[in-house]
């Protein structure tokens, strides 16, 4: 006689065999002794261990696991704080500008000098490599070099998508905001060499964190 | 699926609000502690452990789906962090089995089911911590096969092949008891 297996006698205990395989394991049990053992047995087992009392919890762990959570917050940049990190920017930049001209080699002798408009030829030309030439220069004018390199929006968009009415209504909004942005901005900003304008992209910087980053609860995960 | 509160809770507690993590501990704390009691085999431990549970769900959180329901993600959590605390430790006997009492029993039926509760309690000591929670989370938290492998992440068969091994060394260790 074939005795059930391990996995059948205990598939037969938690009640999951299949309702033709519990049938024939019951058949089988009724004429099998040595196997009728061995189910008693672990029925007896099982039965024990699920008799155990039930340990109850005395503490109350809310306090306790209070207590020792981290705060989760947003990360609010003050004015201060902000200040401190543009002054930071700025001294790197400084420092950059000698790193930049004694390690690279003129921009215009790497940096690629295709026109823009080779794939697009209704705009104008753009050679990156004089665009970026005073960056080399002087690092810290990254913000008018930025406002003044790129082809204003109100041509890109069209330019990409040529019959689009969504993209005309964009690109107005963009030539709007752009010359808006290049208007309001402090002379120092859009104009030439002073250290002091990464102290202002700082500033924007941090008052863009403290709108993007801040969540509702002033808590941040 | 989790109940609207309870996922009200999850929610706030996501945005920081620490008194809604506090109700989640409060609304957990009882059947993790019994989960943990039995994997560590002592009150104290089993406390400090649960503690720590919360804290790795609480920093954790972000990767909770507050669409789920939360009892079988803290009860992984719970059986993970038992086993790394028994990982390399000797099986040590529950000293706190001295509050197990059967009920309603006169003293020396007491005195029997005591020394049973005892003896079972170190035969699941001796388990190695992957039985030890196959057994506890089939015999004593009452789950299905398929429901322990979903709370473990391993294969159904693995649980399967770990818990007939488990079954068969504790009615070895225990084929006096009738």
């Amino acid at each position: 006689m074939n005795h059930l297996t391990d996995e059948q006698i205990n598939e037969y205990l938690d009640g999951v065999l299949e309702p033709g395989m519990h049938l024939a394991a019951q058949t089988h049990l009724h004429a099998c002794e040595p196997c009728r053992r061995r189910l008693a047995q672990l029925h007896i087992v099982f039965a024990a261990f699920e008799s155990l009392p039930t340990p109850a919890l005395k503490t109350d762990l809310a306090p306790l696991v209070r207590a020792r959570l981290p705060h989760r917050r947003g990360f609010v940049w003050t004015p201060a704080f902000a200040a401190q990190m543009g002054a930071a920017l700025g001294a790197l930049a400084w420092a950059a500008q000698f790193i930049l001209r004694l390690r690279l080699p003129s921009p215009s002798a790497w940096l690629p000098s295709l026109p823009l408009s080779a794939f697009f030829p209704s705009l104008p030309s753009f050679a990156p490599s004089s665009v970026f030439a005073p960056l080399f220069v002087n690092p810290a004018l990254v913000l008018p070099t930025l406002l003044s390199a790129f082809p204003t929006p109100n041509l890109l968009l069209p330019a990409i998508y040529p019959q689009s009415s969504l993209s005309l209504l964009l690109s107005s909004l963009l030539a709007t905001l752009h010359g808006s942005l290049t208007s309001l901005l402090p002379a120092p900003l859009t104009s030439a060499a002073s250290p002091f304008d990464l102290l202002g992209i700082g500033i924007l910087c941090a008052f863009a964190n403290v709108a993007l980053l801040r969540k509702p609860g002033g808590a941040q995960a | 699926m989790l109940s609207s509160d309870e996922r009200d809770l999850v929610l706030r507690a996501l945005r920081g609000d620490q008194d809604a993590f506090g109700e989640i501990v409060q609304l957990h704390q009882q059947a993790l502690y019994r989960l943990a009691y039995r994997m560590l085999g002592g009150a104290a431990e089993a406390e400090d452990a649960v503690q720590e549970v919360f804290l790795r769900a609480y920093r954790f959180l972000d990767s909770f789906d507050p669409d789920r329901p939360m009892g079988p993600w803290l009860n992984r959590i719970t059986v993970n962090t038992c086993m790394n605390r028994l990982q390399g430790r000797k099986p040590v006997s529950s000293m706190d089995d001295e509050r197990i009492r059967a009920a309603e029993d006169g003293p020396e039926r007491q005195a029997e089911a005591h020394d049973l509760h005892r003896r079972l309690l170190r035969e699941l000591d001796r388990l190695p911590p992957r039985y030890r929670a196959v057994i506890i989370l089939r015999h004593i938290q009452g789950m299905t096969y398929q429901q322990i492998a979903g709370e473990l992440h391993r294969p159904l068969g693995d649980i399967k092949s770990d818990l007939f091994r488990a079954r068969r060394l504790l009615s070895e260790r225990l084929r006096d008891l009738k």
